[in-house]
């Protein structure tokens, strides 16, 4: 029953470790995507400039 | 005195984050080409020392924008930074985080807010990041297609304490174009630092998206805490003497715990640890039903 306890945990671990790995991945291909489309740009032009609604102007 | 070497982190964090100190002294931003990379915290980029842009701000600028669709290049930062750290960016490098930290630290009486109100709204965090972060900027446009930060706009206090208070001082004409919505983001930023002297971390438990984001990645980031069951005396200090209010034993890598750590310097057993990615914990068979 031991090794049953041990074996479910680490078959729960490599699992957790699959998903890491995976939202990983999916994190590379949306950032990729993401320059790809320009978006980078659209934030940078965004972020030098002043945020009137942010500062409470609006 | 001991230093904290969490406080220490959190203060090279909002430095580093927020580095353009020239930009204090001028009531101008940093227009760097920096500023395309996110910081990983609640830090507003219409702070005068921001080098980065705002995760959450950048969000909703993408898309509130004229060119709708999905903002892969923000979701895919938000991602890659909850798997790696989880809500770590909560306790260690948010700046806005630090802030209430500092606030919690004057002396005053401190509240604990009931449990049948404290669970129901720490889910207003949710609510608050599906409608005013995503649905409303998304959803409602103007002319030329083009919508709010309503977040931004509505909420945050940490654009009024980090842009618009250091610009204000120095600018003139945003002086002028001071009307309601700022007497109103002033009125919550004040209830936001009484609260935070009162209650610990208000905001990063009830209001905060980008904690609602990292929250999520908790269970399964890289860095993981864990309890040591064989070195568990169950005395239930870690409990006690967590002011997020985790079920310490039962639930570590809840999506409201920000690894500050204070658990695992009250256990008097050291049975807690802090690990990345799959440590081989040692278990117990005293809790497990037998087959």
């Amino acid at each position: 029953m031991k090794e049953t306890v041990k074996g479910n945990m680490q078959a729960g671990e490599s699992g957790k470790t699959r998903i890491r790995i995976l939202l990983l991945a999916v994190a590379a291909i949306m950032i990729v995507a993401g320059i790809y489309e320009g978006q980078p740009e659209s934030v940078l032009q965004k972020a030098i400039h002043i945020c009137l609604e942010c500062i409470g102007i609006g | 005195m001991k230093i904290d070497k969490r406080h220490v982190i959190q203060f090279i964090s909002a430095i580093l984050s927020n580095a353009n100190l020239k930009g204090f002294r001028e009531g101008s931003i940093w227009q760097g080409k920096s500023k395309f990379i996110c910081v990983p915290g609640l830090n507003c980029y219409s702070c005068p020392g921001a080098v980065g842009a705002c995760p959450i701000g950048s969000l909703q600028a993408l898309l509130s924008g004229d060119k709708k669709g999905i903002p892969y290049y923000i979701v895919g930062i938000l991602i890659l930074f909850g798997v790696i750290f989880g809500r770590v960016i909560c306790g260690f490098l948010c700046l806005f985080g630090y802030l209430q930290d500092l606030l919690y630290k004057i002396k005053t009486p401190k509240l604990t807010i009931p449990e049948r109100v404290d669970k129901p709204l720490r889910f207003l965090k949710y609510i608050i990041l599906a409608v005013f972060v995503i649905g409303l900027p998304l959803l409602v446009t103007g002319a030329f297609g083009i919508g709010d930060p309503w977040f931004c706009k509505y909420i945050c206090p940490a654009g009024t304490l980090e842009g618009g208070i250091p610009l204000m001082i120095q600018n003139k004409t945003l002086r002028s174009m001071v009307g309601f919505l700022f007497s109103w983001k002033m009125f919550l930023l004040v209830v936001t630092i009484v609260s935070s002297m009162l209650i610990y971390r208000p905001f990063c438990k009830y209001i905060c998206p980008l904690g609602a984001i990292y929250g999520l990645f908790n269970r399964y980031s890289f860095i993981q805490m864990q309890v040591d069951q064989d070195a568990c005396i169950h005395c239930g200090k870690c409990t006690k003497t967590c002011k997020m209010q985790v079920d310490v034993i039962e639930n570590i890598n809840s999506a409201e715990c920000i690894r500050c750590g204070d658990c695992k310097k009250a256990c008097p057993a050291q049975a807690i640890h802090t690990c990345m990615g799959n440590r081989k914990s040692k278990t117990t068979l005293k809790n497990v039903k037998k087959v």
